[in-house]
């Protein structure tokens, strides 16, 4: 596997993990803290 | 498979809350990166992903992300090591599977489900974000975020289907 594909397939990992982390954030602790 | 493998970290949360979400996701998808990670720096020239994919390595892997919420209990580690196992259970049904590194072919264990595979990958998506859905009925967060992220797990199995 060259570079560019590891990183291709790594942002199709990665990218879906982020977004499903954003949307299911804490917003308790954000108001929490403010 | 490739969706499956989110909602399998999905519908794990709710069997050990104090595992965070993310770690439950990486795990679900633990072989992959490592088969990234082997593919680019040409560690596993196995046939079938042998040192990432193979059931015996699949049990080490498991194991030893498991061992990082060992301090959580043993429910936090079972849930880590299933986030992790699931995968080999997952790719087996669509891809086939080896038993370990370097194995004979003639032991390879063959597609289970090698028809209407297309249908069958939404359909385990469904299935375990049906799951993710009812351990979140009771949850504090908005509605809509849930089934966003149940839209967003079903629409990632259009990369399989586009064959990107």
């Amino acid at each position: 596997m060259r570079w560019h594909q590891g990183i291709i397939e790594a942002a199709f990992i990665v990218v879906p993990i982020l977004a499903i982390r954003w949307l299911l954030r804490d917003e308790r602790e954000r108001e929490g803290n403010s | 498979m490739y969706a499956g493998h989110f909602a399998a970290g999905l519908a794990l949360r709710g069997r050990a809350r104090r595992v965070p979400l993310t770690a439950l996701l990486f795990g679900a998808l633990l072989l992959d990166l490592l088969w990234i990670l082997f593919g680019v720096f040409h560690l596993d020239n196995t046939a079938w992903d042998d040192w990432s994919h193979s059931l015996v390595m699949s049990v080490v892997w498991a194991t030893a992300f498991a061992a990082f919420f060992w301090r959580l209990g043993r429910r936090a580690f079972a849930v880590a090591w299933l986030a992790v196992f699931s995968h080999y259970v997952l790719d087996l049904t669509v891809q086939g599977a080896s038993l370990y590194p370097n194995e004979p072919r003639r032991l390879l264990i063959p597609i289970l489900v090698a028809n209407h595979y297309h249908l069958f990958q939404p359909l385990v998506c469904i299935v375990l974000l049906a799951v993710f859905l009812y351990d979140e009925r009771r949850s504090f967060l908005a509605a809509w975020r849930v089934w966003a992220v149940c839209g967003l797990v079903l629409a990632l199995n259009l990369r399989f289907l586009l064959g990107v």
